[in-house]
């Protein structure tokens, strides 16, 4: 199959560009790394596996950070996914993720991702009405292996939106666009 | 469309073997399960972005919902009684997307988190979907009415990749939910519909086969930089800007030209991990100049410091992409807020 080469990169993400024809990206790489990232909002909500399924995400030595943690290995991603989250369960929804931003480089792959985590209101059978709140949202910034089992993060950093209005004082008001 | 425009796609690949996938509520595929090729993941993702337009716009008095079925198609509602309901034939789908708020620039169901499996049948999928009434006006403080997840099964019709059943299952905390404990295709059956009106079917797009897999997930992804550019305003804007063709224009305000559109990207709220444009159900369509498309868009204002969020606007974008010696770039793009029926109803008589 023809290479799919993407024609812009982040600034920073290439060392060189030896590397970019190397890390030329395929269509198929492309859909199975939308889906890694679309699995990772199951496994975090549904706890499946006692944690296994989303330590089964990364690599080997694969790291998640946040502001509140950094998370590295396999056995320390299973134990922070392992069934702590209030709620978790197998229809259990949440973690939303949308524009996901897909990039060559010379790991294999790096992305960008919009996240959104709404607590979602339950109603009774027949009822409407219950709240539902936007918790928080930020966006990931990812780093992609393909290993023998397919795409893996390598490591994946949640950065939690700063700037919004409260904290735009003096920028001009938010318009439509 | 995107179902016609594959047809001349030979490459089969194998598909990734999904390791996590019993733990998403997808089964794991079968080692007998064709793979599937890029294009027909590709249709199916589109099948999925369409659902959301033909469920919120009614389009062809509910027929266009319908048509997204395969003949035998079902659609199962959960949430909906003690064990679900289920909801069989043309018919009868078709019901399921007509009145209330529906209209043309109605937009409600946002659906991601995909995964698109093989079967020995066709394929499978999962994904997302929140469900809301959007303000379409600034700060109208949108929300969030319900959410969970479909669970699907496809099947490749002569029409293109169709849903064979869909399920969804409202959002439901715990580790024995409710929703789970009955077999969705034994849900009690709604009533038939009786047929209604169905205005005529559009044309076929005239242009099948002028899109390759390498055009569509390089368009996905010009949409997917937009939010980016905008939210950061990386290089003065001009990461925005540089997303357009030299002639192109914005609608809303209406832009013209690589430093008004930087400008305009400068003026919104912005920050190196600002988000604020969340956009999905992204349909890609052939054209005889390059292809055109639409997505969904709701801005959220996330909270910070602890502070819950809130819906500012949301609506859809009307897309037209040309292919530059760079790559895929916007030539127009039109941002459209959503309008509820009685909304629009009540501006009638300002409009007079």
């Amino acid at each position: 199959m023809k290479k799919y080469v993407m024609t812009a990169l982040v600034a920073g993400c290439l060392a060189g560009a030896s590397l970019w024809a190397q890390s030329a990206l395929t269509p198929q790489d492309v859909l199975d790394i939308q889906a890694l990232v679309s699995r990772y909002g199951y496994v975090l909500d549904n706890g499946a596996e006692g944690g296994r399924a989303y330590a089964d995400l990364f690599t080997d030595d694969g790291v998640f950070a946040s502001p509140q943690a950094t998370v590295t290995g396999r056995e320390a991603l299973l134990k922070f996914a392992s069934g702590h989250r209030p709620g978790q369960g197998p229809a259990y929804v949440r973690n939303f993720a949308m524009n996901m931003l897909v990039e060559p480089a010379p790991e294999g792959a790096r992305g960008k991702v919009y996240g959104v985590v709404i607590a979602i209101g339950e109603n009774a059978p027949g009822q409407q009405g219950a709240e539902s709140s936007i918790f928080t949202g930020g966006h990931f910034e990812d780093v992609y292996t393909k290993t023998a089992n397919g795409w893996r993060f390598k490591r994946r950093q949640f950065l939690p939106s700063q700037g919004g209005p409260t904290t735009n004082v003096g920028q001009p008001a938010p318009q439509e666009r | 469309m995107a179902a016609r425009g594959s047809t001349r796609m030979t490459a089969v690949l194998a598909l990734t073997v999904a390791a996590v996938a019993g733990s998403v509520g997808v089964a794991a595929q079968s080692a007998t399960a064709p793979a599937l090729s890029v294009l027909d993941r590709l249709e199916i993702q589109q099948l999925v972005a369409r659902y959301a337009y033909a469920l919120d716009t009614g389009g062809r008095n509910g027929y266009e919902y319908a048509d997204l079925f395969a003949p035998d198609g079902v659609f199962v509602g959960m949430n909906q009684g003690a064990a679900g309901r289920l909801f069989r034939g043309r018919d009868t789908l078709a019901s399921l997307a007509r009145g209330g708020q529906r209209n043309p620039n109605f937009v409600s169901h946002f659906i991601t988190n995909v995964i698109i499996e093989p079967t020995a049948g066709g394929a499978r999928g999962t994904q997302y979907a929140i469900i809301g009434e959007i303000g379409g006006t600034n700060g109208s403080k949108g929300r969030w009415t319900h959410g969970g997840f479909y669970k699907d099964e496809y099947v490749k019709t002569p029409s293109g990749w169709r849903f064979k059943s869909r399920v969804f299952h409202a959002s439901e905390g715990g580790p024995t939910p409710r929703q789970l404990q009955n077999d969705p295709m034994k849900a009690p059956v709604a009533p038939a519909a009786s047929a209604a009106p169905e205005p005529r079917l559009a044309p076929p797009p005239p242009f099948p086969g002028r899109l390759t897999a390498e055009d569509y997930i390089a368009i996905q992804q010009l949409v997917v930089k937009y939010p980016y550019a905008l939210d950061t305003g990386a290089n003065k804007g001009f990461d925005y800007a540089d997303l357009f063709t030299a002639d192109a224009e914005f609608s809303r305000p209406l832009t013209k030209g690589r430093d008004n559109l930087a400008k305009l990207a400068l003026d919104q709220p912005h920050g190196p991990n600002y988000v604020r444009h969340y956009i999905t159900n992204h349909v890609i369509e052939p054209t005889p100049d390059g292809a055109i498309g639409k997505e969904y868009l709701v801005v959220i204002d996330i909270g910070e410091a602890g502070q819950p969020g809130s819906i500012f606007v949301g609506g859809h974008y009307e897309d037209v992409y040309f292919k530059t010696a760079g790559g895929w770039r916007f030539k127009r793009r039109e941002f459209i807020p959503t309008r509820s029926a009685t909304a629009t109803a009540a501006e009638v008589p300002q409009q007079r």
